[in-house]
């Protein structure tokens, strides 16, 4: 299944304030976006709404050409959709880091050794094989992001979803992060405020405007 | 290990008359935790600014069998519970729950308020390093139950956005009222046979002084 995220016409209200009105988008199929804007502006919210963890006020949303009215009509495309919170302490469910990172592949009836050759591969690539016996809470900023991020990628999502993947990580993790989802041949949304990092990895950036979404580059 | 202390705590619970028989499952858990003995002592001491209530009012009510039984029988199961699973993180809990068949809602719960107080715990933390680095001396005054006041505030509305994050989790994770884990459940081990034959040993015992 090619993938594609289509918004026509969508409005987001968040405890009765209008944040986004009338907006459309479209994620092609390994298309990398990005929307960036102020703090507060709504990019969080949005991206919930294009991960099924907020309902949308009006319009219609389409996830893999499948159109998506409630939450629980996005649950078939759950794990096809890969969501990094912007706080990687709300990524974690399990204490050490390889049982938080199958966690998902087992839940979703993996076999355990199968699942824990997959939590292996995504931790060399990610170069962090040397925090997989680890407690998560004990990891640095930067290592959170990228296990959160392992925990992500180790399900191969069709179309990631990510909230500001830079935030609070140094000049070199942020290059790591920058390579590692370059390399992904996936459709990606980014929320950020990070406009170098913003302008490397993304084919086209949106910024958010009077309620609207508004293509810059 | 949990089924042997559950055991054990459940008999002494039903227990009218305390015999030393009970003692050396206790004292091995002690030695079990001997390189925690100070976390576990801390935590007894905790737990005993609670019961040290009960026994008061029971001695006002002039029972003093009653009030040394409730200090013996919690102390006793409170010090082997706490001394066996000190090492023990909540997870690895709720695991051995989820093994023992215990309803799988009633394990959620268990382990989600558990990871909630965590949170909870991580925020009072954060909360008193700030207090520290702005300068605050706690006086009598009202300012001072003014911040601790509004540290309460914020602590409820702390809770109430943890469980929407971790709701949320749960949601882009597939949770399904299950936990899972890539470890092996291991072997039982030379210390848990031996808490299993002291277990025995004062049922023994405990039958033959009858």
């Amino acid at each position: 299944m090619s993938c594609s995220l289509d918004l026509k016409n969508v409005s987001v209200a968040n405890e009765g304030v209008i944040l986004f009105e009338n907006i459309s988008l479209h994620v092609g199929h390994k298309e990398k976006i990005a929307i960036v804007g102020a703090n507060g502006c709504g990019k969080t919210t949005l991206l919930e709404v294009l991960a099924g963890l907020r309902e949308k006020t009006s319009g219609r949303l389409e996830l893999f050409h499948h159109t998506i009215e409630k939450k629980s009509d996005y649950q078939p495309f759950r794990s096809m959709v890969g969501y990094l919170f912007q706080d990687s302490n709300d990524q974690f469910l399990c204490p050490i880091v390889k049982d938080d990172i199958a966690f998902s592949l087992l839940a979703r009836g993996m076999q355990k050794s199968m699942a824990a050759k997959r939590v292996a591969m995504i931790l060399e690539d990610l170069h962090i094989t040397h925090l997989s016996e680890k407690v998560v809470y004990s990891l640095s900023g930067g290592e959170k992001k990228l296990v959160a991020l392992a925990g992500v990628l180790v399900c191969e999502p069709k179309l990631l979803l990510l909230d500001e993947p830079t935030n609070a990580l140094d000049e070199l993790m942020q290059t790591r992060l920058t390579q590692i989802l370059l390399e992904l041949e996936k459709s990606i949304v980014v929320v950020s405020h990070d406009k170098d990092f913003v302008k490397e990895f993304s084919q086209s950036i949106y910024t958010v405007k009077e309620r609207s979404l508004v293509r810059i580059a | 290990m949990l089924v042997i202390v559950c055991i054990y705590s459940f008999f002494i619970s039903l227990q009218t008359t305390i015999f030393v028989s009970f003692l050396p499952l206790c004292l091995f858990s002690l030695y079990y935790a001997k390189y925690n003995l100070a976390q576990v002592v801390k935590r007894v001491l905790l737990f005993n600014i609670f019961i040290i209530f009960v026994v008061i009012s029971t001695l006002i009510a002039g029972n003093l069998e009653l009030a040394l039984l409730v200090f013996i029988r919690s102390n006793l199961i409170f010090i082997t519970l706490t001394a066996f699973f000190c090492k023990t993180d909540m997870f690895q809990i709720a695991l051995a729950m989820q093994i023992l068949r215990l309803p799988r809602v009633f394990v959620s719960v268990f382990y989600l308020s558990a990871k909630a107080i965590f949170l909870l715990k991580m925020e009072l933390k954060r909360f008193i390093k700030t207090l520290k680095v702005r300068g605050f001396q706690a006086k009598t005054s009202l300012f001072s139950y003014q911040i601790y006041s509004n540290f309460f505030g914020l602590l409820i509305i702390k809770s109430f956005q943890n469980a929407n994050s971790i709701q949320k989790m749960l949601l882009i994770k597939g949770f399904n009222d299950r936990l899972f884990s890539l470890s092996e459940t291991k072997q039982i081990s030379m210390q848990e046979w031996l808490t299993l034959l002291l277990l025995c040993t004062s049922f023994l015992s405990y039958g033959a002084l009858l």
